[in-house]
């Protein structure tokens, strides 16, 4: 586990890295700050910051993290959702992951009620692959309005380039500064004007900072410097008189057990199951978990606990497989939590429902079905960790990416698929091997190994965290032992949005 | 029998006096300016009565007024303000209340230090020649130092190394001598520049008992204002001592002095000098209490009350030295500091007042505010053991190791020399403090090991908002934590799970808002921190730090245009208020100019000089026009 921590910090390392050491030194040389320089100084000293979706892009043709910081910080003791382009990587323009990285955190802010803090400085789209990010893209300004009329405050730090469409993010943030002799703000530069109608200008006079404060209105504070601006985008946020609407925390106490445990759980094969209880009582105040239904289906483990003062209900996969019993369970006990308005957490490690013809006839799929259900249509947040195996089905009735979890984070153990690598490869095989033999041919018993291992290995590898980070489908890897921070930090921005009512049906007992 | 003592001071010698006089069950009445309101002196005594303006100590008049207003059939002046003024003594004894000093003719006859030189040269006391400047001599002898006729403390006393000096000198030392003392009048003497400054302690009855509690040597002195005593002194041999208080006691004797009082020498090598006597109670009685085992406060009182000495004085045991703590900042050029105290502890106190290992006499305490209407002499912190070294040691690690939470203080000089080799080795004279100037304690290698335990104490701050998270924790991380103080640059610091990662490099034991223990070079430091609104103290084996966080995002300063001042809006000129070359200050209206039927005013920036002016009433501007250019007069 160690060794893939490791692979993960490197990978957060070249997000870090942006465009590269010399566009770095190009950017301060200009006097400006680094995306995460401009976050860590809006920031609260000391208050933590969870950095959203760091692997966007990995494995595409864009740089990892896709030209663009997010997550949720606390800014003057309110906890925002921070988007932040990094004008090193091809000035900040956006680019299709960019796009589903942004629209994700726009999400979250919704979704939450955490106000939105926009540190802009964007090239605008990346032409060349405009076609991915025009259509779309115009969602980023409709969210941002939809936002406000939400009454979550929109704010934007505009530091620079701010142009052509970029130039809506300022239009539709409710509360707009702009850094003097460095924002530039237009819907259409000089050649632009030039082509269009015919007339001279200049950036400073199109969309410079004091013309936008003195004329247009379009910035409502002008600022002289980028500490400026972050100096007064604090105060703007400080004045946003602000309360959170849900839960507030209890008073919790850290785990008995030691987070360095956490390393050794899952084990490298995925084919060995684990205990969950191990990772609840190592994430868990107080390691107190109080299990339901310990004695039916055991396979999944489900029961009570408070992850830092939040209480929550827990389904953690003990045995991978997921038989009629534990979807009824499971079914059950989302319904339980519905109606006493506690938030869930899904601990994933299955191979998916159980196949064969015994549970086939016990309607495994009828059972499967209630648990699909009752996840889909659960309104308590849910919170999703994939510490191992999510492959078929299962990943669904775990609250899989699809099912919209609130948060999802995976551990770098982790792997999912339709199903196993080398499942998938056999069902090829034997689907090959019927067909040959129905055509009455020969089966070409060298060419279905090899396509077995190329088969392995392709889904083998688009089934690991960095890949699936890259396509946005979690909000981030995260080591193992910061799970109970990340969860944390999680609950207590679901805290900010007032909570849902429940549902009009009695709990059903399965 | 003295019933009740209205105690005509302030600060540490109030308290001092307050303290002696509930010992001997004698009821105080204390005393205060509007400045000292909420003082301690004022909370210990019985009753207090408020004088009014801050120069009211010095007002005889109030001050009778008050001893009759609380019933006090007695008062002690404590040393300052009054306690040399025969005029004050005299107005006392005439309101049929008891003086708690000497006679008011002995008093007169010391006050003025020309005639005194004259009396003592009858009793045979040893003397330096007097230069008076009514005749000035043909040729004087330089250096000389001047010195004012009526005061002492330091006041009006000029070195003058050559004639061209002279004139300037005089003229300066009369200045101040006059705003001190109300008397310019000034004389010099011979300057003995390898000299001690020694001083005898008496203690004589009203039956004619004179006692010489022997030598204080007071050599240890910054522009003549000394910050460390002693008892015994170092260069003074058994013969000397006895030469000296033989000295002492001709002079008591030659003005029919009582109670208790001071006779300061100038010895050079063997050969000692009169150079004044001090009428009142010393402000560094302190050590010889220790060494003598007496109360100087208590004798002076059952000496007004008539008691008769013992015949003999006790003998000295051990040696004591005080150092004097002041509100003055070495590193702005010793200007007296105001502020809040916020906190004022010396480790180690066995005493306050009173005899003890270590005595702490101090006029404030945690909270004090202190002010600039007086003296900026904090506390006198006195250690006593049986040897000079000992007691060197004793006092500079207490000093070193105080919690000073407040205005800069001298506390690192004292320390410095208390620590001083050649002061170790009783090489002092008062050119100690012109040859050596002891800097701080703490390197910048300590100012910035502190400023790294002040960030971490920082971050490790309760917050309200996810606090329940580990401080400063990131899942990605791009950079360390940085923060700046004015004394020490910027720290940066990093949690990581194999441990802290800073600059400068350390090792994290452990961090809480108060306490940060860190491993520095395999050596494991407690790392104090206390924060208040405008600094971090950081107290630590490495020295006290007083450090000036620095904003993350300071606000931008305020561009004032280089003096042209251009027309806010469109309107039209109603008025031009200054012509060129006038003087204007900041806020004066310059042009008035009528916009949308509003009449604004257009100020001057900064103080200046109009320069330019452009406005001309009854014209059209534009938005931008410039009306005038001021230009802005050095500071």
């Amino acid at each position: 586990m160690l060794g893939k921590i490791a692979e993960l910090a490197a990978e957060h390392a070249k997000a870090v890295e942006g465009g590269g050491q010399k566009y770095v030194d190009r950017h301060h040389a200009r006097g400006k700050l680094l995306a995460r320089e401009r976050v860590e100084l809006l920031l609260d000293p000391g208050a933590p910051f969870l950095e959203l979706s760091p692997l966007a892009a990995w494995g595409s043709d864009f740089p990892v993290g896709a030209s663009v910081v997010t997550g949720i910080g606390v800014v003057e003791g309110v906890e925002c959702v921070i988007v932040a382009n990094d004008p090193t990587v091809r000035g900040g323009a956006s680019n299709p992951w960019t796009l589903r990285k942004t629209l994700r955190a726009t999400q979250i802010a919704l979704e939450n009620r955490l106000p939105l803090v926009n540190l802009v400085e964007s090239g605008g789209a990346d032409l060349p692959t405009q076609k991915e990010i025009f259509i779309p893209g115009g969602r980023m300004f409709r969210d941002l309005t939809r936002l406000s009329a939400a009454g979550i405050p929109t704010i934007a730090l505009v530091f620079g380039n701010s142009t052509a469409g970029g130039a809506y993010v300022p239009g539709l943030s409710d509360h707009v500064v702009m850094v003097r002799e460095r924002a530039k703000v237009f819907l259409g530069g000089p050649p632009l004007v030039k082509v269009a109608t015919g007339e001279d200008a200049d950036d400073e006079s199109l969309g410079g900072a004091e013309m936008h404060a003195r004329d247009s209105g379009l910035a409502d504070y002008l600022a002289e410097s980028e500490h400026d601006a972050l100096r007064i985008g604090r105060d703007i946020v400080r004045r946003l008189n602000w309360r959170k609407l849900g839960r507030a925390a209890k008073p919790s106490r850290p785990p008995l057990l030691d987070e360095d445990g956490l390393l050794g759980i899952v084990p490298e094969d995925l084919r060995i199951p684990f205990d969950p209880r191990e990772v609840i009582r190592r994430i868990v105040d107080a390691s107190e978990f109080d299990e339901f239904k310990p004695l039916y289906g055991p396979s999944l483990v489900t029961g009570w606990a408070a992850v830092h003062g939040y209480d929550v209900g827990i389904l953690a996969n003990a045995q991978g497989v997921l038989f009629g019993q534990e979807a009824q369970k499971a079914a059950q006990f989302i319904q339980l939590a519905n109606q006493s308005r506690t938030p869930l957490l899904f601990l994933q490690n299955t191979t998916g429902y159980m196949v064969g013809k015994d549970y086939e006839r016990s309607g495994i799929i009828k059972h499967g079905s209630m648990m699909i259900n009752a996840v889909a249509n659960s309104t308590v947040p849910h919170l999703t960790v994939v510490m191992g195996a999510s492959y078929g089905a299962g990943n669904y009735g775990m609250c899989g990416r699809a099912y919209d979890p609130r948060f999802l984070f995976t551990w770098p153990s982790a792997k999912s698929a339709v199903m196993g690598p080398a499942q998938l490869a056999g069902v090829l095989s034997i689907v090959g091997r019927a067909a040959a033999e129905a055509r009455g041919q020969a089966f070409d018993e060298e060419g279905d190994a090899a396509m077995r291992a190329m088969v392995e290995a392709q889904v083998e590898a688009e089934s690991l965290p960095f890949f699936l980070s890259g396509r946005l489908y979690d909000d981030g890897v995260i080591d193992p032992r910061d799970t109970r921070t990340v969860l944390g930090l999680c609950l207590s921005a679901i805290g900010s949005a007032p909570e849902s009512p429940a549902a009009g049906f009695g709990v059903f007992r399965m | 029998m003295i019933r009740r003592v209205l105690v005509a001071n302030r600060g540490e010698i109030a308290r001092r006096v307050i303290r002696a006089c509930d010992a001997l069950g004698i009821e105080t009445v204390a005393v205060f300016s509007h400045a000292d309101a909420g003082s301690r002196h004022v909370a210990e005594a019985g009753s207090a009565v408020g004088l009014g303006d801050v120069k009211a100590y010095t007002d005889a008049g109030k001050l009778v007024a008050a001893a009759r207003a609380a019933g006090a059939d007695a008062v002690h002046p404590g040393y300052g303000f009054l306690s040399e003024d025969a005029g004050f003594a005299r107005a006392v004894v005439e309101a049929g209340l008891t003086w708690i000093g000497p006679s008011p003719e002995a008093i007169a006859a010391m006050g003025d230090k020309i005639e005194a030189k004259a009396l003592m040269a009858a009793a045979g006391v040893p003397l330096l020649p007097t230069i008076a400047f009514e005749e000035p001599p043909a040729d004087l002898a330089y250096p000389l130092l001047l010195k004012a006729s009526a005061g002492g403390g330091g006041r009006g006393m000029r070195v003058v190394r050559s004639a061209d000096e002279l004139p300037e000198a005089l003229e300066s030392a009369g200045r101040e001598a006059a705003a001190a003392f109300g008397d310019g009048t000034v004389f010099a003497e011979p300057l003995l520049e390898q000299a001690r400054h020694v001083e005898v302690q008496i203690l004589a009855d009203t039956h004619g008992t004179v006692w010489a509690l022997g030598e204080r040597e007071c050599s240890i002195q910054r522009r003549h204002q000394k910050v460390l005593e002693e008892a015994p002194s170092p260069g003074v041999t058994p013969d000397l001592r006895r030469a000296l208080a033989e000295a002492a006691v001709n002079a008591a004797r030659a003005i029919g002095y009582t109670g208790a009082g001071t006779v300061e020498f100038l010895l050079a090598g063997d050969r000692f000098h009169f150079l004044e006597m001090n009428t009142r109670l010393q402000v560094e009685h302190p050590v010889t209490e220790a060494v003598y085992g007496v109360d100087l406060v208590r004798l002076q009182i059952e000496i007004a009350e008539g008691a008769a000495l013992p015949g003999l004085p006790p003998s000295p045991v051990g040696h004591a030295i005080e150092v004097r703590l002041y509100a003055e900042d070495p590193a702005d050029d010793w200007k007296p500091q105001s502020g809040r105290m916020h906190r004022f502890e010396v480790p180690g106190v066995e005493a306050e007042f009173g005899q003890g290992g270590l005595r702490l006499d101090s006029g404030v305490v945690s909270g004090d505010e202190i002010g600039t209407f007086y003296d900026p002499m904090l506390a006198k912190v006195i250690a006593y053991a049986p040897t000079r070294d000992a007691a060197a040691r004793r006092l500079a690690t207490a000093l070193a190791g105080a919690r000073l939470h407040g205005p800069a203080t001298n506390r690192d000089l004292l320390v410095g020399v208390l620590r001083h080799p050649e002061f170790l080795r009783g090489q002092t004279d008062t050119g100690f403090l012109t040859r050596h100037e002891p800097g701080p304690l703490t390197g910048p290698e300590s100012v910035r090991f502190s400023a790294l335990a002040a960030a971490l104490a920082q971050a490790a701050r309760p917050r309200t908002t996810l606090g329940d998270l580990p401080a400063g924790w990131r899942n990605v991380v791009s950079q360390p934590h940085r923060v700046a103080f004015a004394e020490a640059g910027e720290v940066t610091f990093l949690h990581t799970r194999d441990g802290l990662r800073s600059s400068p490099e350390a090792t994290l034991v452990s961090a809480a808002p108060d306490e940060v223990v860190l491993e520095i070079a395999g050596v494991r430091r407690v790392f104090s921190v206390a924060s208040y609104d405008d600094a971090v103290h950081v107290d630590s084996s490495l020295g006290s730090v007083r450090l000036t966080p620095l904003p993350r995002l300071p606000e931008p300063v305020v561009q004032t245009p280089p003096g042209s001042l251009p027309a806010p809006m469109p309107g039209t000129v109603l008025r031009v208020e200054v012509a060129v070359g006038d003087a204007v200050k900041p806020g004066q209206t310059v042009v008035v100019l009528e916009a949308m039927k509003m009449e604004h005013r257009i100020t001057a920036p900064a103080e200046g000089v109009v320069a330019e002016l452009t406005a001309v009433a009854g014209r059209q501007v534009d938005a931008g026009t410039p009306l005038a250019v001021i230009k802005e007069v050095e500071q």
